[in-house]
């Protein structure tokens, strides 16, 4: 993990740029866990968040969601959301439901 | 594959994974919230909400959110003109763009434009707005396309039905709990009329007050002591409370004669098991063996009791409880013509005369009821309650309860009579 710190209040180290590793399948269950370590690192101070989809296969419905209210958070929040690793059929759904116009695929 | 057949394909996978959820039995706010989550990501929305609509107080009211801030409104009102638009409209998806001539979109404008809102989907099941759908933009930036609108028509279908359910569900639980209020009343009122009719038996008798209320308390002593259930037990003091409701027809002289009254007026006493019968045979009773505890609880196991002779497996069960209640309370009172008898006494009765006027199994369920009160078994004080600590706690009665369920035991559970009174049952 590429980490910078930084200070957030008076104790709690700001890490500007953190990855997330999602799972092989992102569904409710794992997208819901992704979203939690994503939001809490966005609401830390993270201002480049990189979510790698290297061992992810396959993502539903509601994994976009998940995805897209993890956009939206970054958004809201001024920090850039960065996709590495992501397969290319992953990449074709993606770019199917525009999530690629908002973040930057590495 | 062409992008249409892409989205076609993954549109499919999530209209059948709302299929799923909306037939699985989950939490209901949590299927409104992956319903959203399904909508949103089978077209790439970037917020939206889930609302349920009031009838009664006419507004929506949000049950899953994402995106929309903490200043959006979680209730919404409708005018009349709105939802008459709105079920004219049917389940077709508005733009919000289009749609600010209604008094809706104009009174929510700026809370619409600053999340972005562009479409808004009335649910609407057999002709009742149930809620409504809000989507904000795509992720694509593009506008919402034909197709993209069947697919919200087609999904918000399943998340009006799932909401119309479980309103159909809520209004259910409602009449059911109106209704179970209403049997407790019912069943309350039944209650203290068969109080205030026991008491009316009661008043009759100046030197017996209270016998029929105490008759009720011990036939549910005797129904709790055989593991009846709570129903059984309920109705088991009722046919108690009312046993003696045939004496309200006896002459008050007969009832309260100072004296061993004569055998004339005797017939005429112990008419009251049938009138008893008669009186509460057309009342609907919630426990059917009221009208026959009445009749026959002056029957005898062994065939001399009245009035019909009748033999202990012809007597009622319900009957032979509210007997030993009656010789119990009898015998542990103050009669015009003779004192209360000691229990020691009592319980020599109850064991002489088991298998001839009472069953076995009552009374060892009886004594053995009184035995666990008075070596704290049973902390209920029903007895003490009823007959008087120092009457329950006289010098030897444990032992002798003891003694007595100890000798009595090799004859219980049966109810016998002997072979040779069978043979001499009078023929009727």
């Amino acid at each position: 993990m590429i980490s910078q710190p930084g200070i957030v209040g008076t104790a709690e180290p700001v890490i500007e740029r953190s990855i997330v590793f999602a799972g092989d399948y992102i569904n409710k269950l794992s997208g819901e866990q992704i979203e939690y370590e994503c939001k809490r690192r966005l609401e830390a101070g993270c201002k480049e968040l990189t979510v790698n989809f290297s061992k992810t296969e396959i993502i539903n419905s509601i994994g976009i969601s998940i995805l897209l209210g993890v956009i939206d958070t970054a958004s809201n929040n001024g920090a850039k959301v960065v996709f590495s690793d992501v397969k290319e059929d992953t990449i074709e759904l993606f770019d199917m439901l525009g999530l690629t116009k908002h973040v930057t695929i590495a | 594959m062409a992008e249409h057949d892409h989205k076609l394909i993954h549109a499919f996978g999530a209209l059948a994974e709302l299929g799923q959820e909306i037939t699985n039995k989950n939490n209901f706010q949590e299927t409104i919230r992956t319903s959203l989550h399904l909508i949103s990501g089978a077209l790439g929305i970037m917020r939206g909400a889930v609302a349920r609509y009031s009838r009664f107080g006419h507004e929506l009211n949000l049950l899953a959110v994402r995106g929309l801030g903490d200043d959006f409104p979680l209730s919404l009102s409708l005018t009349g003109e709105d939802e008459r638009q709105f079920l004219t409209n049917g389940m077709n998806p508005i733009e919000v763009a289009q749609a600010r001539v209604l008094p809706f979109f104009q009174v929510y404008d700026s809370s619409f434009e600053r999340r972005q809102l562009e479409m808004f989907l009335p649910l609407v099941v057999r002709d009742e707005i149930v809620g409504a759908i809000f989507l904000g933009e795509k992720a694509t930036g593009e506008s919402y396309t034909n197709y993209d609108k069947e697919i919200i028509c087609a999904m918000g279908r399943h998340i009006g039905v799932a909401i119309s359910q479980r309103n159909l569900m809520a209004e259910i639980e409602r009449h059911t709990d109106e209704n179970r209020k209403l049997f407790d009343e019912m069943r309350s009122t039944y209650h203290d009329t068969v109080k205030a009719f026991a008491a009316a038996i009661d008043c009759k008798d100046k030197y017996t007050e209270g016998h029929s209320v105490r008759v009720g308390r011990f036939s549910e002593i005797i129904a709790a002591e055989l593991g009846w259930g709570a129903e059984e037990v309920e109705g088991a003091a009722v046919a108690g409370y009312l046993h003696d409701v045939g004496k309200l027809t006896v002459e008050r002289k007969i009832i309260n004669a100072p004296y061993r009254i004569n055998a004339k007026e005797s017939a005429e006493l112990n008419k009251h098991p049938a009138v008893g019968y008669e009186i509460l045979l057309p009342i609907h009773h919630p426990f059917t063996d009221v009208p026959l505890a009445a009749k026959s609880h002056h029957e005898r196991l062994d065939g001399r009791g009245y009035p019909d002779g009748l033999y202990d497996r012809e007597i009622p069960f319900i009957a032979k409880i509210v007997n030993l209640a009656d010789s119990f309370d009898a015998m542990t009172t103050d009669r015009p013509y003779k004192a209360r008898r000691p229990a020691k006494d009592v319980v020599e009765d109850l064991q002489s005369n088991a298998g001839k006027q009472f069953a076995p199994e009552l009374v060892t369920s009886f004594l053995g009821g009184m035995l666990k009160e008075l070596t704290g078994d049973d902390r209920n004080k029903r007895f003490r309650r009823l007959l008087g600590r120092d009457y329950m706690e006289a010098e030897g009665i444990v032992e002798k309860l003891k003694l007595t369920l100890n000798e009595m035991a090799p004859t219980t559970p049966m109810t016998y009579v002997a072979a040779a009174a069978i043979g001499d049952r009078p023929i009727h």
